[in-house]
Formats: C-alpha cells, structure tokens, sequence
C-alpha cells in the first residue's frame, strides 16, 4: 500500500470519527455508513438528490451541478455575521485557486425561504462572488435538503422586534463531480486552508 | 539624503493623517473608538452588522448599553454563539462591558451591532453615522466605513498606521 494511500484511509476514518462524534442534531443512521469486509467504514451517506429554485428562478435538481465540484453552505440573507464571513471566505478560497476555481461552482442554499426568494438571493449571491448560485424552495423542499445534509435550522423569534433569526449549522460541504460529499469544512477555516483542501480533491 | 528624509517624512505624516481621517476615531473622555465599519448590502437585504473596537484608558469601566442609527428601524447590540458547529445569534441584552484599561471588540464571528430593518443599502467604499451610548461616557458619534460584503475586517487595519493613531487619540 502506498503511503499516500495509508494516509488518505487514516483521514477518511479519523474524518468519519470526527463527523460521528459530532452533536446530538448530526445523527448517523447505521444505514448510512457503507462498510468493507474487514468492518472499515469507506463512506457515510450525506447528501443526495435535491429539488430546488436557482437565484435565477429556474428550477434546478442535483443533476444541474454534476460534473463540476460543488462548495455548498447553507445560510441565509438577513444575518449579518457568519454567512457574509463564510461566503467572504469562500470567495477568496476560489480567488486563491486561480483558473483552477472554474472547477468548482459555489453554491448557498437557504434556510430561510420565507424571505429568500430567487430575486432577493439575486442580488444577495451578485455581491460575494459572480459566480456563486443561490437556491431556495418551498418550505418542505428546504427541509429535505436540510436534512439529507445534517443541517439543523430553526427559526428564533424575538419578542421585542417583528423579526426573526436562524440558528444553523454552517458546515461548507465540498461535492465531487459526481455529486458525492467528499469533505466537509467546518466554520472559520481559513481561506487558504479550504482552496488547498479543494486543490488535493481537485487532482485525486 | 537630506531631501529623501523629508520626502519620507511628508509620506510618514499624509499616511498617519490620512489613517486617522479614514479610521474615524472618536475619542470622549477615555474611551476611542477603532475602526468601526460595516459590510455592503443587497438592495433586498434588511440587516447589517457594525464592528468595531472600544479601548478604554480610563480608571473606571464603562458599558456600551444601546446604539443610536438612522440607517436602520432597530439597531441592537448581538452576538454570534457557536454551540457545536450551530450557529446562534442572540442579543445582547445586559449590554457590553469596556473594561478600565482595557477594550472589547465587536468583531465577526463574536459581539457587532446589529442594524435591522436597513433604510437605505449599505454601499462599499462610503460611510454613515451612528452614535454609541455608553453608560458613563454618554453618546458617543461615530462614522463607519463600508467595506466589501465579505470582509473580514476593514480595509488597511492589518499593519495600519490608524491604530496607532488612535491610540495617541486620547493625549489630544
């Protein structure tokens, strides 16, 4: 076995530990993890198909992004923190890869489609990086979603004001061509960090 | 070189006057105000964060317990809570404490004004006012700065001469 290979299998198993071991919302069904012969767990199930309305208005599924790499993290337009610093971050991953970027499509999904229609996340997704596509669906089409990918969201009310927040997992989730999650990113890693990451999946 | 030194010194003092001007520091009493700014906003997006940092030279700690702005119908102080990899925003309520010779920073990922229900689109490369309220320096105007929707922090504060500027604010 290469060394390279050795590697890689360590970092496929100490990644599914990590994603294991993670809070009680992120739950593993046993039906999601794949095993080999010898019980090593080679894959766990996040992901899949999905049924959504681009920024654009078109309606789009899973199908419209294979081919190409897909950076996907869910968020939503009124929340002035996080996702603006995820989507910051994303682009310079992407400035940062070069040519190399045309690879990958940036994608944010919303959680919050009550107020995120495609005109709103138009002008939203235009502001962070050109070619970022934003997605969001009816409430039920989101959910879906959410879950296929262990996302947790919830809307939170305040009593004082007419308007609302959502708590959510901001994972930024790294698809391959054939529309596999092949890594997930978590919060706050740097730039750098997420374009090598993207450049060793982009040459395996 | 006698005529390079000048030249490096009128560069040296139209950097430290420029990073001033463009820092915007306000100094009342003993606290300044760095660097506050903000990030550019979509038409159809109602809300906005302002970050910032307080550095407080006096004795006594001071709290910021409310913000004042035109740009907005609410402006209140959150922050970010990481519960897991869940993130959470809530207000901050009990307001948020500077320290006696100390500072707080309101920064991404953490503590930021909160501007909700945007009046007008917060556009790159401009400015608008907003007034702090502490409860012993009282209010406090300032001006941010609007940098691009997904900066991390503003623009030429990384090894900025405007800290330092800001720094010797309070001697004034």
């Amino acid at each position: 076995m290469k060394k390279s290979t050795r590697i890689g299998i360590l970092l496929a198993i100490v990644v599914v530990a990590v994603i294991a071991g993670m809070a009680q919302w992120l739950v593993i069904r046993n039906d999601d993890i794949t095993q080999n012969a010898n019980g090593l767990v080679t894959s766990v199930e996040i992901g899949g198909p999905f049924s959504l309305t681009d920024h654009t208005g078109r309606q789009v599924t899973e199908k419209d992004y294979l081919g190409n790499f897909t950076l996907v993290f869910f968020g939503y337009t009124f929340c002035p923190d996080i996702c603006p610093t995820e989507l910051g971050d994303i682009a310079l991953a992407l400035d940062e890869l070069g040519d190399l970027s045309l690879a990958v499509t940036p994608v944010m999904i919303s959680i919050d489609p009550e107020r995120d229609t495609p005109p709103v996340l138009a002008e939203y997704v235009s502001l962070f990086h050109e070619r970022l596509v934003g997605l969001t669906g009816t409430a039920e089409q989101i959910k879906d979603v959410a879950d296929a990918y262990r996302i947790f969201f919830r809307r939170v009310d305040d009593p004082d004001y007419s308007y609302y927040l959502m708590d959510h997992t901001s994972f930024v989730y790294l698809l391959n061509p054939e529309g596999d999650v092949v890594s997930l990113l978590r919060y706050g890693t740097p730039p750098e960090e997420m374009a090598s990451l993207i450049r060793r999946q982009l040459r395996s | 070189m006698p005529l390079f030194r000048k030249f490096t010194a009128i560069v040296f003092l139209a950097l430290l006057a420029g990073s001033a001007a463009q820092a915007d520091n306000d100094v009342q009493g003993e606290l300044t105000i760095v660097h506050p700014w903000s990030r550019a906003t979509a038409p159809s997006q109602k809300a906005g964060g302002v970050f910032l940092k307080i550095q407080n030279a006096g004795d006594q700690p001071d709290r910021l317990i409310a913000i004042e702005s035109e740009m907005a119908d609410v402006a209140s102080l959150h922050t970010t809570i990481r519960d897991g990899d869940v993130m959470k925003m809530r207000p901050v309520k009990e307001g948020i404490i500077v320290p006696a010779k100390g500072e707080a920073e309101l920064a991404p990922g953490g503590q930021h004004i909160m501007l909700i229900g945007l009046r007008e689109r917060l556009v790159k490369q401009t400015t608008f006012p907003l007034t702090l309220i502490f409860e012993r320096a009282g209010r406090v105007e300032i001006v941010a700065s609007v940098e691009a929707a997904g900066a991390r922090a503003p623009s030429g504060a990384v090894g900025d001469h405007g800290q330092h500027g800001a720094a010797a604010g309070p001697a004034k």
